[in-house]
């Protein structure tokens, strides 16, 4: 201990550095329960942009960061570090490929924020869909339909309140929308919000006029975070527009 | 599996777990129901009366379509 006492704030950040390039996780995990000095150098590379940068380049490091549960929250904590990962489609790649770490973004309020601003988030959605799906130990899965009409035009749904036209907090929610379905003979616009932002539109499908129903199939299915919000922008004819998707509530 | 519904009877998803946190109210129904309610996720779904009741929306409005009885 004395011996790791002995070395400088920089030496200890480039031990780190080596051990995270080095793609282990486990060993990273372990550097970090050594001593708090490993994790102060932690907290130096997370709010470090030249170094997070490097980082969110290589899957590699971005594996050893993932499979390391200190070092992850280090990183979901830190602006810096998100915004580095974010902007890296190697990053963003990792991060839903792993179902470890999707469970920890959509735990944290900040982390669900900075992926859903990510450019790569469309890219980026199958495999989230995927991981989501396939790993019944970190995430409850539910099948919805929400119906809504020009009387009632904004629905939420989250796993805790369920569908209502009350707006609910906040929930470890990642939702898939992927059809909507307008049963009018009109010209409609239904606007997709993330809970988290519900004042931002993330996604209008515009579901044209015939004489039947339309139906728009949403490729990648649409992910959402925090919960979903629905609301019928144009509001023309009295029946149901639909909304199709698969909500996933962090466990 | 579990059908969902929110305080007021609505809809609110179909799942294979009780989420004890929720405000939500699980039904447990059989495979048989499970996939009746799947491919009927088009009709308006609620809660009434110890009733699943399912309503086709058309443009005439509102029609029953079926009851399923979950008592």
């Amino acid at each position: 201990m004395a011996k790791i006492l002995s070395i400088s704030a920089q030496e200890r950040k480039d031990i780190l550095l080596y051990v995270i390039f080095g793609g282990n996780g486990q060993k990273l995990e372990s550097y970090l329960s050594i001593s708090p000095i490993f994790s102060f150098a932690l907290y130096h590379i997370a709010t470090d942009s030249t170094a997070m940068n490097a980082i969110a380049a290589s899957s590699t490091a971005m594996n050893a960061i993932i499979n390391s549960q200190t070092a992850m929250n280090a990183i979901i904590n830190s602006q810096t570090a998100m915004n580095a990962i974010i902007n890296s489609q190697t990053a963003m790649n990792a991060i839903a490929a792993s179902s470890t770490a999707m469970n920890a973004i959509i735990n944290s309020q900040t982390a669900m924020n900075a992926i859903a601003s990510s450019p790569y988030l469309l890219d980026v959605a199958s495999l989230m869909y995927s991981t989501c799906n396939n790993h019944v130990n970190k995430f409850q899965k539910y099948t919805v339909s929400l119906h809504f009409h020009s009387s009632a035009r904004t629905y939420y749904w989250t796993s805790t309140d369920g569908a209502t036209t009350t707006q609910p907090n906040v929930n470890a929610n990642i939702v898939f929308v992927y059809q909507v379905v307008d049963n009018t003979s009109y010209e409609n616009t239904v606007n997709l919000y993330h809970l988290i932002a519900p004042n931002a539109v993330a996604r209008a499908v515009d579901l044209p006029a015939t004489t039947n129903s339309e139906t728009v199939n949403l490729s990648p299915y649409q992910p959402l975070f925090g919960g979903l919000k629905v609301y019928d922008a144009t509001a023309r004819g009295s029946e149901s527009k639909t909304v199709y998707f698969y909500g996933f509530k962090a466990l | 599996m579990y059908i969902m519904f929110n305080k007021d009877g609505v809809f609110s998803g179909i799942t294979d777990k009780i989420d004890p946190d929720s405000n939500c109210y699980f039904i447990q129904i059989s495979d048989e129901i499970y996939n009746n309610i799947l491919a009927n996720l088009d009709k308006k779904i609620i809660y009434e009366q110890g009733m699943i009741k399912l309503y086709q929306v058309t443009d005439e409005g509102e029609t029953l379509f079926t009851n399923i009885d979950v008592n």
